[in-house]
């Protein structure tokens, strides 16, 4: 009772300036809280066996391979399904375990995974019940934000945690968000929170410039990390319960990098045997995709990034005078284009 | 009632504690609903102070839409800043896009390369959103700081990276590379994440105002991935070189060309070019530098942090000693020469970790400090006239008032030396009754013929180099209709020249010669004392020195006489440091709304009024 | 405790401001007057004057200067136990900017770091606290001359971050190259550069937390780890207590009686069980042949190589936890290793 009336006693000084002189020194006591709340669905992944310094194609920049501590997962189903990184796999290490946050060790089976997004599901048996992540939906993220990383790839019991703000919404033809804490092998898998404890996302290694296997990798801790939201993600999440694996969907043009504005990508090259072979024709110029206006060559290539293997895209485009409405479904592989002047440069046969 | 025993107490402490422990409630809440509140505050206002500014944000790209850099907005019509060596990969234009989704098309205006700033604008907008330039005198180590842009070129549907550190260290030194291009003399260091692609971007303070432009980073081993040091160009630096930019030029830095050196006594001369401007003045090997630009000189990388942030030609003032006595001269700083861009550099030397990359410059470097486009120069002329005229006329935009009454007091050497009745009219003409010394005196000038009339005699005609041209074509300028964007069409000939100072202002120094060929030079102020924008005529002058037969007034003390600004002070000055030679105080001014036809003509009568 | 106070008390008008207070009465603090958005000013201050700049000699591409702290008014300086100090001239420059010759006292190798004195009066030093006064999530701030961007009496370098986790990093666990022996604080502020090694991490309100470390790399994530050695432990260094809490190593020659699966070649299969040899502690403790080996005693056992290293650190009649996987079960084992002596003498 004395500490009621000391503060109705007391006049306060305005809400604003002792809000911004308080606010930030509580900042810690709601890193600390956040973290707590998510805890209970966080695990530990351990691997055993596998290959130590897998292709990878150019060295990871920063790390030689990747290490051989504990990783990070959340529990996204009561009946024991984990969410985690691809990366925490590259390895491709035979056995997988899962210890969960009452100590309990299982053992777990990799089923499907989204190579756009470098996510994959785990599924250990005998439980029921377990708590789960609870992942906030994308709209509600806002640039500036607070935005807390945890993992466990430092192989304490006690995960380590990060603290930066939200950067950007909208990433890697539009699937991650983007965030300056550090996110490293240390927490890929793990989340990404915000100061409520709620998941923005999953910490994964991402770059739009390249999809190999530690492509991303080179920017850890470097206030340069993306995270994949997964509210909204339901339909997905069930097909890699199945052990479906998605792969980037390529339609197999080059374009002319000068194509005159307001006329969307030109082609300057269609791969043989690709999906675009049938359908498209060098001179194309590829005005509209799903309804989307193609502002130029770079543009393009952002948004085709966005679209899966198998996937069917409705494509406007300009030839000579006409304009066709053309449907392309989009493969997991195409032949690279040949130039009589030489290779055409990999990274875009890739994206497109 | 209670047993008082030992036992009994703990009993007792152990209870509450446990009391207290589940008024607690679970070992989850560790914190309560209210400070998350408080916390949740401070981030709402992040969150706004950071969507005040995303629009003004740009992410720049050269023709061919590779690689990128960033930029930001701060004049409506389309004016960013943005990093040298981000345009000279990049070209005379290019791409722009800002946060809205769209691409816009840009034009380089003016380079800096020794302090690696650069200006272009953007088209396609009437009105572009912009973000307020800052003090970045008043940043400090552990400020926040955030910065936007476009690292690794990220922002595919252009909307710009944002990421938060503090401010890790102020006034730092990062040198060069090449021949005097991209100093960092006086940065700001910061460890929020700054990368390849951030480069021209804007580093805000929590308040949304840009404190810096982005433009290097120390790297090592990680490769150019950022480690927590980055530096951004001082907004105090780059707002005294706008207006070089706004030229056209290709603007170059400040120098005594003199070396000093720390030593035992103090910062010591240890170098000089015998002919630089300074060993002219009387510097010598030896001498001992005491003040530099108003500041107390106690180390010499002081005085080269200082001296990093000027433009050539800034004047200053340097103290310094010399066997017994101290010296104190005012001189325009002599200009830092650019290497010769025809030749190829040679293969670069391994890089010691922390130093910029070499530069190859795209854009040729050899006539620097010469205006390059004079239609663009025009333009920049015309907005400085346009913006004196909002500050001096506001919504009026045309002051249709004739003439205006002044009484006003005359000091000189401080004390009052005698008064005078000005009648001013808008078009140059003036009648001035002065009541100075014993004998009354009136001056006038029709619009075609200076004439002078002493008290009891026949008004007589007056040579026009007598005239006191100076004086009445200022006051033309101060009473509007030289105010203006049409401003532009009273003068024969006009140019923005760049930089300059007047009254400890920054300002903009145009050079103009009127139908009768006559020359004179018109200084404007850049910023009010808050540092928010602000064009009012500060100088005129038919030399840009202020030698004593320039006639050279400044106008201070403006107030509002029905809806225009007027200087109701004005001091015929001389020199670099605009000494007070005589001061005009106006005591009273009116508006002449009817105006006599004869009011300026010369008295035909002997008799005075 | 001032965690639920206001929750217990259903009435809603106490909500902002009473929160604000309680926050601002708990910590101890008034509401200041200037500037409220920089609050870290005067914790940098405070640590500015109580570092120093240290220069020294290089060895290849490492560089040689580094950060010091002021730990006493008599010159005693703490830094890193680096490449810096192999020379003969080592350097330190105080907040004044003067220069002065330093000698190293003694140095820990469990903690990497060393103790320097200059022949000069500190009246400005840290007072390294006996207790961390951080806990995980606190802000930290990072005050050192990386890159060495200060000179002379420039002001150092600050940085901001939490503090991660707090964790061994224990030679033991084979996780690094440098023979670390004890527990350090790991941060998110990026403290893992040149000359960073020996400068301060404080807490907002000017407390040593640790002093920054060398630049290393950990083996669990190979990442690079910015961490830095705790204020508990630069005390107990400083005091003259031993700072090593690893028990010793195992003295080997532990036996299990285990005979793994081998045949695919490579020392980087997991470590599957080929054979149990008969009457030894591993048949004694019910393992089998197939069982997989996941960790002994906490330590993960990744492959057959990983297996190797771990028994040769076991010490006979030492009884061990093995966590092992029989089908897609997990089980825990106890097992007693022997030792080559006391098969002999075994009852």
């Amino acid at each position: 009772m004395t500490i009621a009336v000391l503060l109705l006693a007391t006049s306060v000084t305005t809400a604003d300036d002792t809000a911004l002189l308080s606010g930030y020194r509580l900042t810690n006591k709601a890193f600390r809280a956040a973290a707590q709340k998510v805890m209970p669905a966080l695990v530990t992944i351990e691997t055993f066996g596998g290959v130590a310094r897998p292709k990878t194609g150019k060295r990871g920049g920063g790390i030689s391979r990747p290490g051989d501590g504990p990783t990070t997962g959340l529990i996204v189903s009561p009946d024991g399904w984990i969410v985690t990184s691809t990366f925490n796999f590259v390895k491709k290490p035979p056995i997988i375990t899962v210890v969960l946050d009452d100590d309990s060790r299982h053992v777990a089976k990799l089923m499907g995974r989204d190579e756009t997004q470098r996510i994959c599901l785990l599924k250990i048996d005998g439980v029921k019940d377990l708590p789960t992540a609870n992942f906030i939906p994308r709209e509600k993220a806002r640039v500036g934000q607070w935005a807390i990383s945890i993992g466990i790839g430092y192989g304490d019991d006690d995960p380590a945690i990060s603290a930066g703000i939200i950067s950007a919404t909208t990433r890697i033809f539009g699937k991650a968000i983007q965030t300056d804490a550090n996110i490293s092998p240390a927490n890929y898998g793990g989340p990404l929170i915000d100061i409520d404890g709620g998941v923005i996302g999953v910490c994964v290694p991402l770059s739009p410039q390249s999809r190999s296997a530690l492509a991303g990798v080179e920017w850890y801790d470097s206030g340069i990390g993306f995270v994949v939201p997964l509210h909204g993600q339901e339909k997905l999440l069930e097909q890699l319960k199945t052990g479906k694996e998605f792969h980037p969907g390529l339609i197999g043009i080059a374009t002319k990098t000068a194509t005159p504005k307001g006329q969307g990508a030109a082609i300057a090259a269609v791969a043989p045997k690709s999906p675009a072979s049938k359908e498209l024709k060098k001179g194309d110029r590829l005005l509209q995709v799903n309804g989307q206006e193609v502002i130029d060559v770079i543009h393009l290539k952002t948004i085709l990034g966005r679209f899966y293997a198998g996937e069917t895209i409705t494509l406007k485009i300009g030839r000579g005078e006409k304009k066709l409405d053309i449907q392309i479904t989009l493969a997991e592989k195409v032949e690279p284009i040949k130039r009589k002047k030489g290779r055409l440069k990999i990274k875009k046969i890739e994206a497109e | 009632m209670f047993p008082s025993s030992r036992r009994a107490k703990l009993l007792a402490a152990w209870l509450l504690a446990v009391v207290l422990m589940l008024r607690c409630g679970t070992a989850a809440e560790l914190i309560s609903a209210d400070q998350l509140a408080v916390v949740k505050a401070t981030e709402a206002a992040r969150i706004a102070s950071i969507e005040k500014v995303y629009g003004s944000v740009v992410a720049i790209y050269g023709n061919d839409r590779q690689g990128g850099g960033s930029g930001v907005l701060y004049d409506p019509d389309g004016y960013a800043l943005t990093n040298y060596h981000v345009v000279n990969a990049a070209g005379k234009d290019g791409w722009a896009g800002l946060a809205d989704g769209k691409l816009y098309r840009w034009k380089l205006i003016g380079l800096d390369p020794g302090g690696d700033v650069a200006i272009i604008r953007l088209e396609g907008q009437d009105k572009f959103p912009v973000a307020a330039l800052g003090d970045s005198s008043a940043v400090r180590v552990g400020d926040w700081a955030m910065a936007m842009g476009n690292p690794f070129v990220l922002a595919e549907d252009q909307k710009p990276t944002v990421t938060l550190g503090i401010v890790s260290g102020v006034k730092r030194f990062q040198p060069g590379a090449g021949k005097n291009m991209l100093v960092y003399g006086n940065c700001i260091q910061v460890d929020s994440s700054i990368n390849p692609g951030n480069s021209g971007g804007p580093l805000f303070n929590l308040q949304s105002e840009v404190i810096g432009i982005n433009g290097r980073g120390s790297f090592k081993e990680r490769g150019r991935v950022n480690v927590g040091v980055g530096y951004a160009i001082s907004m105090e630096q780059i707002r005294t070189f706008i207006p070089e930019l706004l030229a056209t030029k290709i603007a170059q830095h400040g120098t005594l060309d003199a070396v000093f050196t720390n030593r035992i006594g103090g910062v010591i001369c240890s170098k000089i070019n015998l002919d630089s401007t300074i060993a002219r003045l009387g510097l010598e090997l030896g001498d001992r530098l005491v003040s530099f630009n108003g500041r107390k000189i106690t180390d010499a990388n002081q005085f080269t942090n200082d001296l990093s942030m000027l433009p050539a030609g800034w004047p200053v003032q340097v103290g310094f000693q010399q066997g017994q006595g101290t010296r104190h001269v005012w001189l325009r700083l002599d200009a830092l020469p650019y290497g010769s861009t025809k030749k190829t550099p040679a293969r670069p030397k391994k890089i010691p970790p922390g130093r910029q990359l070499p530069i190859k410059p795209k854009m040729s470097l050899d006539k620097p400090g010469v205006v390059r486009d004079a239609k663009v120069n025009r333009r920049e002329s015309a907005r400085v006239l346009r913006d004196w005229g909002r500050f001096a006329l506001g919504e009026k935009r045309l002051n249709k008032v004739p003439a205006y009454r002044f009484e006003e007091d005359i000091y000189e050497g401080g004390k009052k030396t005698g008064s005078q009745t000005v009648i001013r009219g808008l078009d140059g003409r003036f009648r001035v009754e002065q009541t100075s010394g014993e004998l009354p005196k009136t001056t006038g000038w029709d619009g075609q013929v200076y004439w002078s009339q002493q008290a009891g005699d026949k008004a007589a005609k007056l040579d026009a180099a007598k005239a006191p041209s100076g004086d009445h074509l200022g006051q033309g300028v101060a009473l509007g209709p030289l105010a203006g964007e049409k401003a532009v069409e009273h003068f024969a000939k006009i140019e923005l020249e760049g930089a300059d100072r007047s009254q400890n202002r920054r300002a903009y120094r145009l050079r103009t010669e009127d139908k009768q060929g006559r020359r004179r030079y018109l200084w404007f102020s850049m910023y009010d004392a808050m540092g928010r924008p602000q064009v009012q005529l500060l100088k005129t002058s038919a030399g840009r020195d202020g030698d004593p037969a320039d006639r050279t007034m400044t106008y201070l003390d403006y107030r509002d006489v029905e809806g225009v600004q007027i200087p109701h002070r004005r001091r015929q000055v001389q020199r670099l440091y605009e000494g007070n030679m005589k001061e005009f105080v106006v005591t009273k001014c009116e508006p002449i709304v009817e105006l006599a036809k004869d009011a300026f003509a010369m008295p035909t009568d002997t008799k005075t009024k | 405790m001032v965690c639920s106070l206001n929750n217990h008390k259903a009435k809603r008008w106490f909500s902002l401001p009473a929160a604000v207070l309680v926050a601002a009465v708990a910590l101890g603090h008034t509401a200041l007057a200037a500037e409220p958005e920089n609050v870290f000013a005067s914790a940098i201050a405070h640590a500015q004057r109580r570092c120093v700049k240290i220069y020294g000699a290089g060895i290849g591409r490492v560089e040689g200067y580094a950060t010091g702290l002021i730990v006493s008014a008599d010159g005693q300086i703490l830094t890193g136990q680096g490449v810096f100090l192999s020379g003969t001239n080592i350097r330190v420059v105080t907040p004044d900017g003067r220069m002065h010759y330093a000698k190293v006292l003694r140095r820990s190798t469990a903690l990497q770091i060393a103790l320097l004195k200059i022949e000069s009066a500190t009246p400005d030093f840290f007072e390294v606290p006996e207790k961390s006064p951080v806990a995980k999530g606190d802000w930290v701030l990072a005050v050192t001359n990386l890159f060495k961007v200060a000179d002379r009496a420039e002001e150092l370098s600050v940085s901001l971050g939490v503090v991660s986790l707090r964790t061994r990093l224990d030679a033991r666990r084979g996780t690094q190259d440098v023979p670390y022996d004890g527990e350090v604080l790991i941060t998110d502020a990026i403290t893992s550069n040149p000359g960073a090694e020996g400068g301060a991490l404080i807490t907002i309100d000017g407390q040593l937390a640790g002093m920054v470390g060398k630049i290393i790399e950990s083996k669990s994530t190979n990442t690079r780890l910015n961490y830095a050695v705790p204020a508990d432990l630069l005390q107990k260094f400083l005091a003259g207590v031993a700072t090593s809490t690893t028990s010793p190593k195992g003295k080997g020659g532990a036996k299990l009686g285990i005979r793994l699966f081998t045949l695919t070649g490579t020392k980087r299969a997991p470590a599957y069980i080929d054979r149990v040899l008969p009457n030894s502690p591993a048949a004694k403790a019910g393992l089998k042949k197939d069982d997989l080996i996941l960790s002994i005693d906490k330590e993960i056992v990744h492959d057959i190589r990983g297996y190797g290293k771990l028994v040769k650190l076991l010490t006979p009649d030492e009884e061990i936890t093995m966590l092992v996987k029989r089908k897609r079960e997990i089980l825990r084992i106890l097992i007693t290793p022997t030792g080559p002596k006391t098969d002999a003498t075994k009852k």
